[in-house]
């Protein structure tokens, strides 16, 4: 009796007083980090054989976290002409600016840009121009001609973890693609198309 | 303030642990109370009936000859409760001054179900409140499953699931924070406020699962709108015995395997110890037709118990730990408002896989550990005075599919951390009056931990409370009246940062006074009468005042009250938020005669300032476009009833039926509220073998469990492409069909063997229920046949 009082008063009590003693600190709130893996930027470069370079850009500053409103800089495009599409992801938020572009490059396997052009544009997809290890299409790379003068939009997806082996999914398909959106832009990108 | 607070709780604390300790070094009692314990018509004994000492908590079981011995009893007189499966049991007054040997006779009703009596025990504490309480077969059947999913055998409680693994206990229409779950007589407190966040509880830890349908907020503080989840162990031995238990489940559904022991040691001189533990590991589960494909669960849980019980003091001390790892249905984590569509309208879930044990992401990992203190110290002329101190710490890490090497950062990595002291004074009767006098306090720290990489989901917090309550109860022979007030004071101090990110450290004070008031009345022997109204508030939660951000289950972004249009408001910070209050009154009829049952209740609960997600447009962003969800207040109305029949046939025959209806209504806007449990009825019929050489039990029991249809449900809209969303309450899927599923259940119980075998959804037919947040994307489980062993030794 007396030593299971002793062992209790000099163990157990003191175990547990000093457990509430030790949850007594006032430690400060630690600031929420940056988040890593934003995505604020999409720039698509249009490159022609010959003629001008056209970047057109969507931006949204809080990376789809926040309630900013995205701002989307179309552009115009050359009628019956072939262009070298390239794809460049930027992290604004971070000063200096954080290129995903080469982490998705990266994980390959693991992501796939599909293009939805509404269909008043005469804009094509011609080509994935890039592959991953798997020798499936990443999108990052690309060719697209256009047609006759017109005007519309083209939406820009990325897929992560999609099933490219599904039908029609290498060829640029999304119906079959599954996996989860990491980037829609929407609204989508203003197009004029002129001769 | 906080460390002021939390050096009194320690000074309070160490004060009571000295007064309990020099208590333990007082005399020892060394009577003893023995006899034998029969049956009133014809004296033979009543084997294996049990005697109980209510002052004490102690109480042994009789042999085979009814024979039965409590040892170290101090003099004095005691209130002693003589049970017998089948008796009526009965409460008798004993004054020991000497070792005393005394007979006891009970009046036996061969024809009364055992059921009935086990119902009958119903918590004293708080007698004019609806109480259910699973019954032992009720409770071996649901070993192995969920807290949420074992309770869900009861009435008027269903549960909230998110998958198979994830469920959360629901009475009468209300859940998470709306309820008050007690652990071991500590409040559970982790992250409720997440819809698929459940109790961080072993139900392998207790033998006692108890659900109060009122709302008993005085006494046991916030939060309690719709009634309190009461999770019991059994009281520590503290006489001469040595007792444990293996349980062994498997099931098919999932390939689950789930071992669970405990062991447990009294002592002469009144102490008593336990330990127990479990483990499970689960794997898929599968619906009728194909395998929801990351649906895994492992869990590893303990606790230990060590205790002294004296007639005039006592204590204990409690450890648990729990620790589980639980997969999420892979096809139910979504990108944005395409992928969503994508997902609902796919008649079979986007990923189905082989079977695996694997767990992925999305995933999360919870561990929650439970630390006791308690005593007790009878005051020879006042009453009884209890002190409890509670610990508790809740790690919570949630993982989702990210890119690169954030795969296998958590999302969401938060711990809290909760102190909890209770002090509560039992008066002795003063004539006709009998009362309670307690105070409360509870200190509570949640922060979010480096490493995540992402934005906090809630901000760190601290959150404080005190309070006071008593309560009176008048008791006449035939009824009994009871009235109860309480006060509780709250602070919430969360440390948010704005858009600049500089820390903004707001403090919300609530005051509350809650009454209740109720009464109980034998109208005769077999019919009771039960009636009791009581106000109840809960401070609104953390996350519906700063949530901000993407839910990946709906894909939709949700926003705090303290965020309208998603841009944290600084006016907002100084506001006045009001408390949720509601008053919710309930009736209760119980008809019990030798073989019929019959316990009906009706309820009516109004919440003001019921908080709650109302559709808010849609938002476009670079991830594509999402649906929003601001969080606002209107004044809510739930009104139900439930009901249980059972009726014995023959001595092998008998009937059981079950009906749970609830309407829910959000008054100020005339509309639906979402995610209520549609009305529901269950008929069963059991047949009971008798009279077999060595064997106390074998039953076969086949119930058809009907849900109907939720057609009170939010309209269903999903088509955000073509039309603009409604202003009024949505969901993005109308309610599912209703159902009837067959489960089959059967048992026999040796002396020190119990064996289960149970057939759920023996039609394996395809289902999906309203209160399971995946309806959305997949099918509710398939057939599922399971194995249980239980020994006794």
């Amino acid at each position: 009796m007396n030593i299971l009082n002793k062992a209790l008063k000099n163990i157990f009590f003191p175990f547990f007083g000093l457990i509430i003693l030790s949850n007594c600190g006032d430690d400060d709130p630690i600031t929420p980090p940056n988040e890593e893996e934003l995505i604020t930027t999409v720039n698509i470069v249009f490159t022609p054989t010959s003629g001008t370079v056209v970047t057109m850009k969507y931006y949204d500053e809080d990376g789809g976290n926040g309630a900013a409103t995205p701002v989307v800089t179309g552009g115009s495009l050359v009628s019956n002409t072939a262009y070298t599409v390239t794809l460049e992801l930027l992290n604004e938020s971070e000063n200096p600016t954080e290129d995903i572009t080469e982490e998705i490059e990266e994980e390959g396997e693991d992501h796939q840009f599909f293009f939805e052009v509404s269909s008043s544009l005469n804009l094509t997809h011609t080509s994935y121009n890039d592959q991953d290890g798997n020798e499936n299409p990443i999108g990052l790379k690309n060719t697209f001609t256009t047609g006759a003068a017109s005007s519309g939009t083209l939406k820009v997806i990325l897929r992560h973890e999609p099933d490219k082996s599904a039908a029609g999914v290498s060829d640029g398909d999304i119906t079959n693609a599954a996996g989860e959106t990491d980037i829609e832009t929407l609204p989508a990108i203003d197009i004029t198309i002129i001769d | 303030m906080a460390r002021v607070y939390c050096y009194m709780l320690t000074l309070v604390f160490i004060q009571s642990v000295s007064v309990l300790s020099i208590m333990a070094q007082t005399k020892d009692c060394s009577y003893t109370l023995s006899g034998q314990i029969t049956d009133e018509h014809d004296q033979s004994p009543l084997e294996y009936s049990s005697i109980y000492i209510k002052e004490l908590e102690r109480g042994v079981t009789a042999d085979e000859r009814g024979n039965y011995m409590l040892s170290n009893l101090c003099a004095g007189t005691y209130s002693v409760l003589i049970r017998h499966v089948g008796c009526k049991p009965k409460e008798e007054f004993i004054t020991i001054k000497k070792n005393t040997v005394k007979e006891f006779s009970l009046e036996h009703h061969p024809t009364e179900l055992n059921e009935v009596i086990v119902e009958g025990e119903l918590e004293e504490a708080d007698v004019s409140l609806t109480t259910s309480e699973l019954s032992e077969i009720q409770l071996d059947q649901s070993r192995g499953k969920t807290l949420g999913e074992s309770l869900k055998s009861l009435s008027g409680v269903n549960s909230l699931q998110s998958g198979p693994t994830i469920s959360k206990p629901v009475i009468n229409g209300l859940h998470s924070n709306r309820i008050l779950i007690m652990n071991n007589g500590i409040r559970q407190e982790g992250q409720q406020w997440g819809q698929e966040h459940a109790p961080e509880i072993d139900p392998f830890s207790a033998t006692g699962f108890k659900v109060i349908k009122g709302a008993a907020t005085v006494r046991y503080g916030a939060d309690a709108i719709g009634g309190i989840v009461l999770v019991e162990p059994p009281s520590l031995l503290s006489n001469r015995e040595f007792k444990g238990s293996i349980s062994m489940i498997g099931q098919s559904n999932n390939r689950q395997g789930v071992v669970s022991a405990m062991m447990e040691k009294g002592y002469d001189n009144g102490i008593g110890w336990r330990v127990q533990g479990s483990a499970k590991k689960g794997g898929d589960a599968k619906a009728s037709n194909y395998n929801l494909s990351n649906t895994g669960v492992q869990e590893i849980n303990f606790s230990g118990a060590f205790g002294l019980t004296k007639e005039h003091y006592g204590f204990e001390g409690y450890l648990s730990h729990f620790d589980s790892d639980i997969a999420i249905l892979r096809s139910a984590h979504i990108g944005n408002l395409t992928d969503l569509t994508n997902a609902i309208n796919s008649d079979v879930p986007l990923y189905v896989e082989d079977f695996t044990y694997t767990i992925d992401n999305p995933r999360q990992e919870v561990r929650h550990d439970l630390m006791k203190l308690n005593g007790f110290l009878k005051l020879a002329d006042l009453g009884t005075v209890r002190l409890q101190y509670g610990f508790q710490s809740n790690h919570r890490n949630e993982y989702d599919r990210r890119r690169g090497a954030n795969f296998n950062r958590p999302s969401i990595s938060l711990d809290i951390f909760t102190h909890t002291l209770d002090l509560v004074f039992e008066q002795h009767a003063l004539g006709k009056l009998k009362g309670e006098f307690g105070a409360s306090s509870i200190y509570q720290r949640n922060k979010n931990n480096t490493g995540t990489n992402a934005n906090f989901l809630i901000p760190d917090y601290k959150n404080y409370g005190l309070g006071a309550f008593a309560i009176e109860k008048y008791v006449q022979q035939k009824w009994e009246l009871e009235a109860g007030i309480r006060y509780d004071f709250r602070q919430l101090n969360p440390f948010v940062f704005d858009s600049s990110n500089k820390l903004l450290s707001p403090k919300y004070t609530f005051n509350n006074v809650t009454a209740s008031v109720g009464g109980d009345f034998s109208l005769n022997e077999k019919l009771t009468l039960k009636a009791n109204i009581a106000s109840a508030w809960r401070p609104p939660q953390v996350s519906e005042l700063f949530s901000n951000g993407l839910h990946h289950g709906a894909a939709a972004i949700e926003q705090g009250l303290l965020y309208p249009g998603g841009f944290l408001s600084e006016n907002l910070l100084d506001a006045d938020i009001q408390s949720e209050q509601a008053i919710k009154a309930i009736a209760t009829m119980e008809y019990k005669s030798n073989n019929l049952l019959v316990e009906g209740s009706i309820y009516h609960n109004t919440i003001n300032n019921y908080i709650y997600l109302r559709p808010d447009g849609i938002r476009l962003s670079i991830r594509g476009a999402f649906p929003v969800f601001q969080y606002m207040r209107t004044n809510a109305r739930f009104v139900g009833m439930d009901a249980v029949v059972k009726y014995k046939l023959s001595n092998q025959w008998s009937y059981n039926a079950k009906v749970s209806l609830l309407r829910a209504k959000d008054v100020s806007a005339d509309d639906v509220l979402i995610n209520i449990p549609a009305n529901s009825f269950e008929n069963g019929i059991t047949y009971q073998m008798i009279n077999i050489p060595d064997v106390n039990k074998v039953y076969f029991t086949l119930d058809v469990l009907t849900v109907m249809h939720q057609g009170r449900a939010p309209q269903a809209f999903l088509d955000f492409e073509n039309s603009e969303p409604p202003s009024s309450i949505y969901d993005f899927k109308t309610a599912p069909d209703g159902y009837t599923l067959l489960n089959f259940h059967s048992g026999v119980e040796f002396d020190k063997l119990k064996l289960g075998f149970s057939v759920e959804n023996l039609l394996n037919i395809s289902y999906r229920d309203y209160m399971n947040r995946f309806r959305y994307f997949t099918d509710d489980i398939g057939i599922n046949y399971s194995l249980r062993l239980f020994y006794n030794f």
